[in-house]
């Protein structure tokens, strides 16, 4: 199982850091100067309004959107905002190796799948084992089997994305994240794009996954799977973290703004 | 005012063979100048949106080059004054071919730079989350989806190419009607053999167009 | 090598070479009002409420983009003419066959800003009680004006740049007085370089001018900073379909 290799390192040592990572876009600050550890095996959420800055922070950690500013530490390796070299771009090659490196340790699954539509299931999840993993063709279908089997996808394996419905594309992607082996798993909003008849499916496998012992950082608006998996809640807004704590300390939160997020949150829920 | 009449088809017939020769020559030269354009067009649209200005700006201007001065001009250029200088000398078909691929190259860029964008972020996105570099998320993601989209207006720009094909004739290359010129004179038959040829060159045309247009609708069926 | 370029026989013949743009930008722009009036007309064939007429227009339109502009020339110049016992005038003649073929071109162009409207426009005018008429010149014509304005630039290079082809049945345009000057001197790489300088700096301006008309006929509206900003690429617009 994916945490099986974390088992020689301290369980329960921070697995990633974040020091005052900042993302700006132009002159606006989407993500102000902010700190986070995530320790091996935790499971943190993140929620928050739309816009709150969630989704950007969960970018900046495997930089498919670099932070402006701070450091982050994964594994025990400092990794900061890539140089920009606008003149000969390929001065930053040796940079974005690393940081190519850093994103096959980390999976993402995001809110709208983004499977490939080119492959079928079986070449989504196997394109990554044979790219960054070095597996042959045949090691890497049967691996991405196995994968698809866990998933409850091991019958559509040979199915294009263009014939699966959203529930079971979101399986796919998972599949392709986890056959990495990755060390932490990101979870982007999985389930905001999914008909509300699939998003249980979705959300049992990512409380199987906790279960099992993955370290995981979701950002989701389902509060009841928030209560239930998370150790950690972060309550997000205008681009800051405004309060954290166990599951519990969100019943009786003390910003302000919490109670309104989470009153609303709950209006629409009924 | 057009003697119908006196069309005669004889004279067509007779000359059918060395005509459809000079059609498959027109063709061929349409077909290595966008072959030429499919190849200059890709690394040009890479450069023409890199960050880096060293790149962008000599894409920019081969692509005004290319777009701003008619195909005519650019085939005297590489077949007649290039040679007066000593830069190059290329015969009627290399010259027409490369004038066609150069022109091509610069409406080439253009499909894959719009058929590259259109491909969602989100691939991009995806392609990097599972650790694949720049170029592997390019050449197994982007790539062949926005084969796709780039399909039909390539085949579009190869009608454009088959069309100035047509012109490569002034510089002596012996195609259609290099061939419906001399048979005319000989057997003054000009309104037969301008006609014959003039019909075979749309009939290519158009079937190149139509089958531009089934690929579109072809293709736009299945995507998401 | 290059250490023979000699450009003082250009500088001599500027007096040839500047007729030469004045014909070109004479038939351009004839050519490309004729287009306009043209493609308006193939346009409302396609959107006639008759099948024939229908029928007639999606002909002509595939017919005339399948035609290279060369082979018509050839055709009328050295076919139907022979087949006549006439002769063309060239710059007429020329016209002509610019138009013809643009025009089709034109009515896509025309036909993708009138599906480009969205319909509620429509509604909207017919609503507040306008006649299909009254609707049609003052609410639906800008619009699809506005939209196809783009394109039309496109149409209009390209009749630019297909002038050179009249060079070829005789028009005295810019391309005709490179060749025969080229031929005078041989000096083909100084006149041909000149030449392709010359195309190239009108197709500059006159892009570059289009595209000062098309901001100004967006002048009203209030997003018209929030239209997404063009590209880089000088002829960054999209391709007008097959040309």
């Amino acid at each position: 199982m994916p945490a099986g290799h974390d088992q020689d390192t301290a369980a329960g040592g921070p697995l990633l850091e974040l020091r005052g990572v900042t993302k700006r876009f132009g002159d606006t600050t989407v993500l102000h100067p902010t700190d986070l550890q995530v320790r091996r095996g935790e499971v943190v959420c993140v929620i928050g309004p739309s816009g709150s800055g969630k989704s950007t922070l969960l970018r900046c950690v495997n930089f498919i959107a670099p932070p402006s500013d701070g450091v982050i530490v994964f594994d025990g390796e400092e990794y900061r905002p890539p140089t920009p070299h606008r003149l000969l771009p390929i001065l930053g090659a040796r940079e974005e190796r690393r940081l190519t490196a850093l994103r096959s340790e980390i999976g993402m699954v995001f809110q709208q799948f983004n499977v490939f539509p080119h492959l079928t299931a079986r070449q989504n999840v196997a394109l990554g084992l044979r790219k960054t993993r070095g597996l042959s063709r045949a090691q890497a279908d049967e691996r991405a089997q196995a994968e698809l089997e866990k998933v409850g996808m091991g019958a559509k394996a040979d199915a294009y994305p263009e014939r699966l419905s959203g529930g079971q594309k979101q399986r796919v992607a998972i599949a392709r994240a986890l056959a990495l082996d990755p060390k932490l798993m990101l979870f982007d909003e999985a389930t905001s794009a999914l008909d509300p008849e699939l998003v249980a499916g979705i959300l049992a496998i990512m409380r199987q996954l906790a279960q099992d012992g993955m370290t995981m950082l979701v950002v989701t608006h389902e509060m009841r799977f928030a209560m239930e998996v998370a150790d950690r809640v972060i309550f997000m807004d205008h681009g800051r973290i405004v309060e954290q704590g166990p599951p519990a300390h969100f019943r009786e939160p003390e910003s302000e703004r919490t109670r309104a997020f989470l009153s609303s949150i709950l209006q629409e829920a009924v | 005012m057009v003697p119908v009449a006196a069309f005669d088809t004889s004279v067509i017939t007779d000359n059918l063979d060395p005509l459809l020769d000079g059609l498959l020559l027109t063709v061929e030269v349409a077909a290595a100048g966008f072959g030429i354009a499919v190849v200059l067009g890709l690394p040009l649209a890479l450069a023409g949106a890199s960050v880096s200005p060293l790149l962008r700006a000599p894409a920019t201007a081969w692509i005004a080059l290319a777009r701003g001065i008619p195909l005519l001009v650019v085939i005297f250029w590489l077949y007649y004054a290039a040679a007066q200088q000593g830069l190059f000398s290329l015969g009627d078909f290399s010259a027409g071919a490369l004038a066609l691929g150069l022109t091509g190259s610069g409406y080439m860029a253009e499909i894959y730079r719009s058929a590259l964008n259109a491909v969602p972020a989100g691939q991009r996105e995806a392609a990097a989350a599972i650790g694949l570099s720049r170029s592997q998320a390019f050449r197994l993601v982007l790539v062949p989806q926005a084969a796709r989209t780039a399909l039909p207006p390539a085949m579009n720009l190869f009608v454009m190419l088959l069309k100035g094909a047509t012109l490569v004739s002034v510089i002596g290359m012996a195609d259609m009607f290099y061939v419906a010129k001399l048979v005319a004179v000989n057997e003054f038959k000009p309104f037969e053999l301008y006609t014959a040829a003039a019909v075979l060159i749309i009939g290519v045309t158009l079937v190149a167009a139509l089958a531009a247009g089934v690929a579109e609708r072809w293709l736009s069926r299945g995507q998401r | 090598m290059i250490a023979g370029v000699d450009f003082t026989p250009v500088w001599e013949q500027r007096g040839a070479l500047l007729s030469g743009i004045g014909t070109m930008a004479l038939i351009s722009v004839v050519s490309f009002a004729l287009s306009i009036v043209g493609g308006l007309i193939l346009a409302g064939m396609r959107r006639s409420r008759s099948v024939p007429i229908r029928v007639a227009g999606f002909v002509l339109i595939q017919v005339m983009r399948g035609i290279a502009l060369y082979v018509l020339l050839l055709w009328l110049f050295f076919g139907l003419a022979a087949a006549g016992g006439f002769q063309f005038n060239p710059v007429p003649a020329g016209i002509l066959a610019l138009s013809l073929l643009n025009s089709a071109y034109m009515a896509e162009v025309f036909r993708a800003g009138y599906d480009a409207v969205p319909p509620g426009q429509k509604e909207a005018a017919l609503a507040l009680g306008l006649s299909r008429w009254t609707w049609f010149r003052t609410v639906h014509l800008p619009q699809v004006v506005q939209v196809s304005l783009p394109a039309m630039g496109n149409v209009f290079v390209d009749i630019v740049k297909d002038t050179s082809v009249l060079s070829v049945v005789g028009v005295t345009e810019l391309m005709r007085e490179s060749q025969r000057w080229a031929q005078f001197y041989d000096l083909p790489f100084e006149f041909y370089t000149a030449a392709a300088a010359i195309y190239l700096a009108i197709v500059l301006v006159v892009t570059v001018a289009w595209r000062r008309l098309e901001r100004y006929s967006r002048r009203h509206l209030v997003h018209a900073e929030a239209t997404p900003p063009r590209r880089r690429l000088l002829f960054g617009f999209a391709l007008p379909g097959t040309r």
